[in-house]
């Protein structure tokens, strides 16, 4: 098997050309179009050279991955520089993207974040014999935090991003009330703030449902955004030099 | 970052602008992998990474240093390979790169620096 139809090979390649994908989405497409081309065509040349040079297929996913990571500082710096050429609107709206992407996961990231304590304190409970068995709103408390981090993890993937960032608003919107409810069973503390504040419950449906109706209104923008708008090229644009099998 | 003077070149513009110019008299002209390989056998470095290469191409060809285009399609199909972006040095590169080898405080060429 050569070199350039190694998987090695091939892994590299295309992580090396997600990154270029990332690092150019949003400019102008014949921009982003000439120096993912570029890129792959490089990738391509590299594996044919180390086919005769006789490097093996290891050696040069190594080869190829340290480039590319050596490589990130320039490729961001260029990417500052176009941008800084851009249309101010363009700019504006990359900028808007990313705030809100920024907001979306660390909505995504409380969640995960209370599903994990909630599940602490349910194991701490069952350790010292608070409570002999799982209560409901545990229960519901880790699977809604379990949602958040597989749409969370969802997320990274741009395609998927409006429908991931959906699927989060469920969790959102109850984890809150169902991590209140949870630690009625499992801290006193939360007894006694829950006798305190009758109005708790609907308080936390309140903040909950406004989180969620931020993951909604941020899903709806990535649903209708087609994906070729965010990754800056045109589903028309050929692609040369895709790794060849 | 101090902004440098326009007109001075960095010491990997002149290597990209040395080695080029070794190439292109031998080919016709470069591209981005095969330069990344001349530099890396004249100073016995590592490849250049992919961002600093291209990053440092673009720039040199809206400076004017350098003029890309794309391969012909026919005989990139032909060897089966996709199609590369040839470069060439200009004129103006050209004299850039004299007017730095004048320049110079050494008697050697050009300022041969470490790539990384």
């Amino acid at each position: 098997m050569s070199v350039e139809s190694s998987g090695h090979f091939h892994r590299a390649a295309r992580g090396v050309l997600r990154w270029t994908m990332t690092y150019t989405r949003g400019m102008d497409a014949r921009i982003a179009a000439g120096r993912q081309d570029e890129i792959a065509s490089d990738l391509h040349e590299h594996a044919v050279w180390a086919g005769e040079a006789g490097v093996g297929p290891r050696r040069l996913a190594w080869s190829i991955r340290l480039r590319a990571l050596r490589g990130v500082p320039a490729d961001l710096i260029w990417r500052s520089t176009v941008l800084r050429q851009a249309d101010p609107g363009v700019r504006l709206a990359l900028r808007a993207d990313a705030a809100l992407l920024a907001v979306v996961a660390m909505i995504g990231v409380l969640d995960v974040g209370l599903g994990g304590f909630v599940v602490f304190r349910l194991v701490r409970a069952l350790v010292i014999g608070d409570v002999q068995t799982v209560p409901g709103p545990a229960l519901g408390a880790v699977v809604l935090g379990l949602i958040a981090m597989l749409a969370l993890m969802a997320m990274v993937g741009e395609r998927q991003r409006g429908w991931a960032a959906l699927a989060l608003a469920v969790p959102t919107g109850l984890i809150l009330a169902e991590t209140g409810g949870a630690l009625y069973f499992l801290s006193a503390s939360a007894v006694v703030l829950v006798n305190r504040l009758p109005w708790w419950e609907p308080a936390m449906y309140a903040i909950g449902g406004s989180l969620a109706l931020v993951c909604v209104t941020a899903a709806i923008h990535w649903i209708r955004l087609p994906t070729n708008n965010r990754a800056g090229r045109p589903a028309a644009v050929h692609r040369e030099g895709e790794p060849r099998a | 970052m101090p902004r440098r003077r326009p007109g001075v070149l960095l010491p990997l513009e002149l290597a990209i602008l040395d080695a080029g110019s070794t190439v292109q008299a031998a080919e016709g002209s470069f591209f981005g992998f095969g330069l990344a390989r001349a530099l890396a056998d004249r100073d016995g470095s590592a490849l250049l990474a992919h961002g600093t290469l291209y990053k440092a191409l673009n720039r040199m060809s809206e400076a004017g240093l350098l003029e890309a285009e794309w391969e012909e399609a026919e005989p990139a199909e032909a060897a089966g390979r996709p199609r590369r972006r040839l470069y060439r040095v200009t004129g103006a590169g050209e004299a850039a790169l004299r007017a730095s080898v004048r320049a110079a405080p050494t008697p050697s060429s050009v300022t041969r620096p470490v790539i990384a």
